[in-house]
């Protein structure tokens, strides 16, 4: 054999032909190819090529089946299929149609799951890529965070061999960056970021490097760029905020919106005042591990657990005067675990998030909805299938006279199912593609091309079809297949009732999963409206925030008061903090006179002015507000009640509180309490409303405005013109507090919306396949009703008799529903400390709906029938 | 088996089998094509003939020796079977028979009528 490499011309005809022939065609092929060298011909390649080429003719092809006569009789399954089809025009219509709907609905949740799925997978080394997150408990206070202390990226990497690359992120998001020019650009999420990062994290560059390693370098993305000075303009540019001027040393291509993170712009890290502290007591940095291939994280994160005293101890004996094993005495403990970088956005909740992440409890209530509504779709086509077996009755006995065996008949109807499935399938594509927009607007994200684009959904569509076409058609198949061809044809096999107790169990799967989403539904909206409608401590109403007015330094004060001066303006406050702000801080405090630890709490410290409680309604229930002409107001605060139920103050005002040894907190260590105010929610409902104090010092990150509803434009025109006095190259940005407060609530939302539109589908498609079901029974039962009518039925009884059957199935249905879909639901309320409870009326409406629609449905049928003249019915025997 | 009767192409390979004898396999059929007709015509196309005439028994084929400059393929050497050759002497004759019918004024008045046109 001559060793020269096969050609592709070549292997396509291996592929291709018949293997009888191969040898000569090869054989001349080569020769052909020597002869064309020999002779020195001009375009070889392509004589030899078009040569190829016409070697793949009709004769020369393998044949896809391997013997003719299961070919032939897989032509004539098919033709059978097709012209089964066509006959029955109504009940193909509704298979074909369910089928569609139910194919769509996974088509689309397949996408979700998949995007949700792929989240930080496009990182090179994405699997040896994990970051640190704190789970610590404190003096009776537990926190988990997303982030971690200072030093540890560099103390870590030198303890442990298994780590090959560290390094810290330290988000400040939305910053405003002034460019040469004096032009302002917003930044929605910015970070200083160690060197190191870019090891780990292979970000494409664009143009320059992507150094951060001297002080005041940053590196922007494409995008943002495009908005200081152009790609590739914006190279050694200059660009100032938090009076630094940074050089842009480079530009990367946009991170891909499938990322835990979406930084527009990295800063150096050495700009970042903490970045080289070496406190192990403050958690600020998010920090990144590259591990060694190879290594088992989990091992590693044992071996975390032998180095805490060492960094640990000195800070506990500095700050608390207790040593590590009192620590641990206590019950406290430090615990910092690697989370694997492609986990993170679906099981990662805690404190501190960058973004907000999605849930795995999520993308399974989804996958579940839509397997019920594809599950009920099939059950459409095995009812319909087996109800109208009387129909194929004759046929499958016939056949099996002539000889053919069970196999052949399994076959045929297995086809036909197939062809169900397949054409259900084209639909459903066509609707995927047609209904990608308002997927993407529903779902907030921005897919495209599901098929061959990055979600490559079409093996998975190809393959969903034929399981879906097997899993309608098996039971059919066997069904009907097993007609005994001599009792068939004496006529003895009752008409469809045979298989009654088979399609009545499947009608009672449909109508409970119809039930449980349904439900879903319902439990999921009235949460949402009790969110809502909830009293949350504070009025969210009316209430209108500026941002970013820090930038106006000293003029903030000036600013309010013009904005006060306005005629539609209530009220306004500065602060940085806003309940439904994402701007925190924490920090624990103690009872002044307390010696031990024991009694220290861990506190929401919000600097706030005098206007902050009137302007946001919040409810002062014991001493004062603050008072600006009080010079002893300086470090005045004022607790809420769940701060003061956990210090126990039985006379919280007048009590004082102090700071741990060494802390200082907005530059004071002492504080007097003047006041108390009721809770109100500034977290999620999903947890319980922190302690917190209020302190009076300026923080001027927004102003929250409250005004009179009736001149809402004419004050926005207002406050525009005001702003552009004081801060003119500020852009003027405004938000309404109620709105914000409903984007927190997002995800739930569209949890909410698109249970709505399964259980939609869900109890259209059950409806759809009892229809057909009622039609088909009903058309067997003409005769009986003509003859009950003759001897005088009336048009109730007539109807009461038809739909009571159909009746005790949802009954049964609705008995084998309501316990799971209660266990369900409560388990997805168990998620939030503010619920609202499953009522009786929760239970009744979607039972109520399903029971109206189902005989609604039913009596379309029966009526139709039922004032038949009975004669029409009778006359032919 | 299918129809017996010869395509004019068919004709020609067959024709071609019997004047080439023991060197009667793929390529060298083609080539001898386009010498003696000088029209071209693709080596899968007179495959595909000569897969057509076997499938008929015109002609047989086994397999020779395998050469260097065909990759150590065998060839395969086709040789007409006598119903081959009585399917040509059918065409022969039919043509034959035909002429034959043609009479003697009968390319004078092809003549007349080109002429006329």
């Amino acid at each position: 054999m001559n060793s020269h490499k096969t050609t592709l011309p070549e292997r396509l005809i291996l592929w291709l032909c018949k293997p009888r022939f191969a040898e000569e065609i090869l054989g001349d092929l080569e020769e052909y190819r020597f002869r064309l060298n020999e002779r020195n011909s001009k375009f070889k390649t392509l004589k030899y090529w078009y040569q190829s080429v016409l070697f793949i003719r009709l004769y020369a092809l393998k044949s896809p089946f391997k013997r003719s006569n299961t070919q032939s009789m897989l032509n004539m399954n098919l033709k059978i299929a097709v012209r089964s089809l066509k006959r029955e025009k109504f009940y193909s219509f509704i298979n074909i149609f369910g089928l569609a709907l139910g194919i769509t609905t996974c088509l689309f949740i397949g996408m979700f799951i998949k995007d949700e799925m792929s989240y930080d997978q496009h990182w090179k080394n994405s699997d040896r890529i994990y970051r640190a997150a704190a789970h610590l408990k404190f003096m009776g206070n537990q926190f988990d965070m997303a982030v971690s202390p200072a030093p540890m990226w560099e103390a870590f990497e030198k303890d442990f061999p298994e780590i090959e690359e560290a390094a810290r992120m330290r988000n400040l998001d939305n910053i405003i960056l002034e460019l040469d020019n004096k032009r302002m650009v917003k930044v929605a999420s910015f970070a200083h970021a160690d060197q190191e990062a870019f090891n780990i994290f292979q970000f494409t560059t664009l143009a320059g490097t992507l150094d951060l390693s001297e002080p005041n370098t940053v590196v922007v993305s494409e995008s943002t760029a495009k908005q200081l000075y152009g790609v590739n303009e914006s190279l050694d540019k200059t660009i100032k905020f938090y009076d630094q001027t940074y050089v842009i040393k480079g530009v990367y291509k946009d991170i891909p919106e499938n990322s835990h993170f979406h930084y527009d712009m990295l800063g150096s890290m050495a700009n970042w005042a903490n970045s080289t502290n070496t406190e192990w007591g403050s958690n600020n940095f998010r920090t990144y591990f590259l591990l060694h291939e190879g290594v088992d994280y989990q091992v590693l994160y044992e071996k975390f657990k032998t180095v805490y005293p060492k960094y640990f101890g000195p800070m506990l004996a500095e700050h608390n005067d207790t040593s590590w094993e009192q620590f641990l005495e206590s019950g406290s403990y430090v615990d910092y675990e690697l989370q694997p970088l492609e986990s993170i956005h679906l099981h990662s909740d805690l404190s501190y998030e960058i973004e907000p992440n999605g849930s795995f409890q999520y993308i399974i209530l989804f996958g579940a909805a839509g397997l019920f509504v594809l599950i009920i779709a099939c059950i459409n086509f095995m009812n319909i299938s087996t109800a109208r077996s009387s129909t194929r009755a004759k046929e499958v006995g016939m056949r099996k006279v002539l000889g053919s065996r069970k196999s052949f008949l399994i076959n045929q109807f297995m086809i036909e199912s197939l062809l169900n499935a397949i054409v259900a399938a084209l639909i459903a594509t066509i609707a995927v593609y047609l209904l990608l927009p308002f997927f993407n607007q529903l779902t907030g994200k921005s897919l495209s091309n599901p098929y061959f684009g990055d979600l490559f959904l079409f093996p998975w569509a190809i393959g969903g079809t034929i399981i879906v076409g097997i899993l309608a058609g098996i039971y059919p198949a066997f069904f009907l297949s097993s007609f005994k061809p001599l009792r068939v044809l004496k006529g003895e096999l009752r008409l469809g009732v045979k298989s009654g107790w088979m399609r009545n169990t499947l009608v009672v799967v449909q109508f409970s999963a119809s039930i449980i989403l349904i439900f879903g539904a319902v439990v999921i909206g009235s949460q949402l409206k009790y969110i809502q409608s909830k009293s949350l401590g504070f009025s969210k109403d009316q209430v209108l925030i500026l941002r970013n007015t820090y930038l106006m330094g000293d003029k903030v004060e000036a600013f309010k008061k013009e904005v006060k001066n306005q005629p539609s303006v209530i009220n306004a406050t500065t602060s940085s903090f806003l309940p439904t702000g994402s701007s925190r801080s924490d920090s624990p405090l103690l009872p002044k006179e307390s010696t031990t630890v024991e009694e220290m709490v861990s506190l929401q410290i919000w600097g706030v002015d005098e206007d902050y409680i009137p302007t946001l309604d919040i409810n002062l229930i014991d001493g004062r507000n603050f008072d600006q002409n009080l010079a002893t107001d300086s470090n005045a605060v004022i607790l809420n009640q769940a701060a003061l139920d956990k210090f126990g103050f039985e006379n919280p005002v007048g009590q004082q509180l102090k700071t741990l040894n060494g802390f200082q907190v907005w530059g004071m260590n002492e504080f007097k309490i003047i006041g108390v105010i009721d809770n109100f929610h500034f977290d999620s409902f999903k947890s319980n409303i922190d302690p917190m104090v209020l302190i009076n010092v300026n923080s001027t990150g927004n102003i929250a405005i409250r005004y009179d509803a009736q001149q809402t434009t004419d004050l926005i025109a207002h406050l525009e013109s005001l702003w552009s006095e004081f801060n003119a190259n500020v852009p003027f940005e405004y938000t309404f507090m109620d709105q914000e407060f409903e984007a927190k609530y997002d995800s739930e939302q569209k949890l909410g919306t698109l249970f709505t539109i399964f259980s939609g589908l869900a109890i259209f498609i059950a409806c759809l396949g009892l229809f057909g079901l009622a039609a088909f029974t009903t058309d067997q039962r003409k005769k009986e009703l003509g003859i009950r009518k003759v001897l005088g039925a009336s048009l109730p009884q007539l109807m009461v008799k038809q739909l009571s059957g159909y009746t005790k199935l949802l009954l049964v249905a609705v008995i084998l529903s309501l316990p799971i879909g209660i266990y369900l639901m409560s388990g997805w309320l168990d998620n939030f400390a503010y619920r609202t409870g499953i009522n009786f009326l929760m239970v009744v409406v979607p039972i109520m709906l399903v029971l109206f629609l189902a005989w609604f449905t039913v009596s379309i049928i029966s009526y139709k029938a039922a004032v038949q003249n009975p004669v029409k019915n009778l006359k032919y025997e | 088996m299918k129809g017996s009767q010869l395509g004019e192409f068919e004709e020609i390979i067959l024709l071609l089998i019997a004047v080439m004898q023991d060197d009667a396999y793929g390529l060298a059929i083609q080539e001898r094509f386009q010498e003696q007709t000088g029209r071209s015509a693709a080596i899968g196309a007179v495959h595909s003939a000569l897969n057509r005439l076997e499938e008929k028994g015109f002609v047989e084929s086994q397999l020779a020796e395998a050469t260097a400059e065909r990759g150590g393929r065998r060839k395969r050497i086709f040789s007409m079977t006598l119903s081959g050759k009585n399917a040509l002497q059918v065409s022969k004759d039919l043509r034959n028979n035909l002429w034959d019918q043609i009479p003697d004024y009968g390319f004078e008045g092809l003549k007349a009528v080109l002429l006329w046109r």
